[in-house]
């Protein structure tokens, strides 16, 4: 478009499905877009589910076009395992210093697998919330974007070993790699920082980490989903057999003052989606979705009817809040209150999903320039501030679609703190 | 649900009674019976204390002060402590059942002075006017009665006992109590109060029993009344509930400190009352002279005293520690009053010990005022609690709704 002359520079912080929209968003228009994440891989969250709304589609087609539209726009320069460390100056002209961390691998990889059967050390796979392990060197997940193995600096044991450096055949491996720091200048920053899902083990009562068979709904998806840890078959961890039973627990965290005081919004719809997952696979298995109250916004009500006319999925008014497990059969032993029906329940099932929130990644660390939060850790919107906007479940918490149009208008809000400079 | 029209009153004037007395958060309840699954006490069947939220958020007084769960709580708090909103269902419970007393209290006027704080001051003044009355009549009892008995006798030195009673006793001679308020006038003074008590009680537990009967007895009662409370009694004797909790753990032991004091307490008041009408044995007692009884009385007494004060600081160090719940008029009247007992009761004791003559009979008199407080308002303070939640037992058992106490017994 533009030869030569710069129209300007966004940084867009997250590489998630929010990050990765502002910063196309913004490069298609002229700009020049520094996108930078944290993780070795683009993706985010997204990239973990098995499927997602609006249509149940595999995150792939999503992601995947995406990372075209970045490959074919020169404008676009990404940078993993990189956090933002400072920001000065004002809207129009900051300076930011980012922190990238070693890779130890470098363009010559080829993916070939060569260093990780080398690899003697093996650390938990937090692409797959812990459920199975990887070597320190891995590959991200197989729709890595870049499409570059990585070594987890903490797991491994460096040059003592470098079994890695003497397996690979492209020189790809330099242990030796430090962390560097580097200055940008650009004229607005569009943070995209996500969110993680609330920690289960906070709720003591619901038993995740003491009984066996509770796992959440992150972890459902990576059962569910073909490159995840049993390759789609969803299981109990207990023995990795099919689960004939299985409780839907919602608002586990959320809408509670001792936790998330706030609705997480795609719990509700996640958990219905988990159960077309569950009925697909196992057409026999018996389903319970205990809620407060069922939120399935807008046109999500369709889905919502949908699911309430299976006959195996039975529903349940009264908030599960006790799981513990039963010392003879040791399957999960869900308690509460039918609200509808007038009585305490103790279910007995082979499998807990405890469909947890989502928490900001704001509300641990903050981040640097003036912002705004909740006390939350959201990111509040401020009018009467320009130069450095908020996108996605950074603000608020919000499925595929809504995270894609707001990132798209914080895009915007970039680019016209540049153009009324 | 059935599909009948269920036409709803609210009294809102009950929900503001109720609120007033701890429940202030009760609207924020939004119905996700979290309270309901944590609560180690409740039956399984209609659990509470969901759904008592919902009929305080609707003023449903009828089905509220006609409850026995209201009372099968035992205020664990487990439900506000995991409470996502911040409602409090323990302190709406608490509310619940002070504006339960209140209703249900005879006389009706009796009920309003013992739950508003505006009028503590009268509240406090009545058993105070009482006392001073009483001992301003000394003179006028004493002209009353026979003058013509041995006053070394039995009832000659009781008679006597009238003649330079009260204050004007003061500073001379050795501190002996019914040289201030004689034996029978302590005796006509606080039966009547507690008889008092124990009427206006009794009319409030048979309304009571019979809203529970209206409202919730849908299951039918079997058996009798009288044989399901001995059967609940050793629960009762044993704080079994109270063991269940899991948020409050100590106030087992403050409750226990306290029920059994002023057991203790009673069993010392009887001892001395039959020693003196049967066997004509008056105070002070002297090892020398009495005995076994002497080390027997000393013994409770004293013990009881100490279980009072300690059980007492315990629940009062319990409340104030427990942030998430707040503590009502209503609560505090009994904390300070159970602690006053037994703290005036105690300086009685050492004031008489360490022959401080100046202030023994004011600080006897405070300790009488607080016994009076508690005898004539048995039925309408806190204290009620303990007959309302013993009949609220025995009816569960009744409607076999208590299923835990019954499983324990069987």
């Amino acid at each position: 478009m533009t030869e030569g002359k710069s129209l300007g520079s966004i940084l867009v912080v997250g590489g998630g499905i929010s990050g990765l929209t502002a910063a196309i968003e913004a490069a298609e228009t002229g700009y020049d877009v520094y996108l930078i994440e944290k993780t070795p891989s683009m993706g985010g969250r997204v990239a973990q589910l098995n499927q997602y709304f609006p249509k149940l589609c595999p995150p792939t087609c999503g992601l995947e076009i995406n990372y075209q539209r970045i490959r074919k726009n020169q404008k676009v320069k990404y940078l993993t395992l990189s956090e933002i460390e400072s920001i000065s100056g004002q809207p129009g002209d900051y300076e930011v210093t980012i922190k990238v961390n070693p890779r130890y691998v470098n363009e010559n990889c080829t993916n070939c697998n060569a260093c990780t059967e080398a690899c003697p050390v093996e650390r938990p796979n937090d692409f797959n919330l812990g459920i199975d392990t990887t070597k320190a060197i891995y590959l991200p997940h197989q729709m890595a974007f870049p499409m570059r193995y990585v070594i987890d600096g903490k797991a491994c044991k460096g040059a003592d070993c470098g079994k890695c450096v003497e397996a690979c055949k492209y020189n790809a491996i330099d242990l030796n790699m430090k962390p560097e720091t580097i200055t940008l200048k650009v004229g607005s920053v569009v943070y995209a920082t996500g969110w993680n899902p609330y920690d289960a083990g906070k709720m003591e009562n619901l038993g995740f980490g003491r009984v066996k068979n509770v796992i959440t709904n992150m972890m459902m998806e990576r059962y569910a989903a073909n490159n995840g840890p049993t390759g789609g078959k969803i299981v109990k961890p207990s023995d990795g057999e099919a689960p004939q039973s299985i409780a839907f627990v919602q608002c586990a965290g959320s809408r509670d003052e001792n936790h998330l005081s706030y609705c997480s919004y795609i719990c509700c719809m996640a958990s219905f989606k988990q159960a077309t997952y569950v009925r697909e696979r196992y057409p026999d298995a018996k389903i319970y979705v205990y809620y407060i109250d069922l939120r399935a916004p807008g046109r999500y009500e369709k889905f919502l009817n949908r699911v309430e006319s299976d006959e195996n999925i039975e529903f349940i008014k009264g908030k599960v809040a006790r799981i513990e497990e039963d010392p003879e059969t040791g399957q999960v032993i869900v308690e509460a209150e039918d609200i509808l029906g007038g009585g305490k329940i103790h279910q007995k099932v082979d499998l807990a999903v405890l469909a947890t929130g989502m928490q900001p990644t704001t509300a641990e660390s903050k981040l640097p320039g003036i912002l705004k939060y909740d006390e939350n850790g959201l990111i509040l919107e401020d009018e009467n501030t320009v130069g450095i906007y908020a996108a996605g479940c950074a603000k608020k918490p919000a499925d595929v679609t809504t995270s894609v149009k707001d990132a798209t208008g914080s895009a915007l809000k970039a680019i016209q703190t540049m153009v009324r400079r | 649900m059935s599909e009948q029209e269920f036409f709803v009153e609210p009294d809102l004037n009950f929900i503001k009674d109720i609120q007033r007395a701890g429940g202030g958060d009760l609207k924020k309840c939004f119905q996700c019976a979290t309270c309901s699954v944590v609560c180690n006490i409740t039956p399984d069947d209609s659990p509470f204390p969901r759904k008592e939220m919902i009929w305080a958020q609707w003023g449903q007084k009828e089905k509220l002060m006609s409850d026995p769960d209201v009372w099968l709580c035992h205020q664990c708090n487990d439900c506000t402590a995991n409470c996502p909103r911040g409602a409090k269902p323990g302190d709406v419970f608490a509310g619940i059942r002070s504006a339960s007393i209140k209703a249900l209290a005879f006389p009706r006027f009796m009920g309003t002075l013992l739950s508003n704080p505006g009028l503590a001051i009268f509240a406090w003044a009545i058993p105070v006017v009482v006392l001073l009355i009483m001992i301003s009549l000394f003179p006028a009892i004493y002209s009353v009665l026979p003058h013509n008995l041995n006053p070394h006798s039995f009832f000659g030195e009781m008679v006597y006992q009238f003649k330079n009673a009260g204050w004007n006793n003061m500073p001379a001679g050795p501190i002996k109590w019914t040289n201030f308020y004689p034996e029978l006038g302590i005796d006509m003074t606080f039966i009547t109060l507690l008889a008092l008590g124990i009427i206006a009680l009794a009319v409030g537990l048979y309304r009571f029993w019979n809203t529970m009967t209206e409202n919730h007895g849908e299951t039918g009662l079997t058996g009798t009344p009288v044989p399901n409370l001995i059967e609940v009694t050793p629960t009762i004797l044993a704080h079994e509930r109270f063991m269940e909790c899991d948020t409050s753990k100590n106030r087992y032991y403050g409750h226990l400190g306290v029920f059994y004091g002023f057991t203790g307490a009673l069993v010392t008041t009887a001892l001395v009352a039959t020693s003196f009408w049967l066997f004509g044995i008056s105070t002070p007692y002297t090892i020398a002279e009495h005995g076994v009884l002497t080390v027997v009385v000393k013994f409770i007494g004293n013990l009881s005293a100490a279980a009072i004060i300690i059980g007492g600081i315990v629940l009062w160090v319990q409340r104030a520690s427990f942030k998430k719940s707040s503590s009502s008029y209503f609560d505090w009247t009994l904390i300070v009053l159970v602690t006053g007992l037994g703290v005036t009761g105690l300086a009685t004791e050492l004031v008489r010990v360490a022959d401080l003559k100046s202030i023994a009979y004011p600080v006897y008199f405070i300790h009488l005022t607080f016994i009076a407080y508690l005898f004539l308002y048995l039925p309408f303070s806190k204290m009620a609690h303990l007959a309302y939640r013993s009949v609220a037992m025995t009816f569960a058992r009744q409607t076999k709704r208590d299923f835990a106490s019954v499983e324990e017994i069987a």
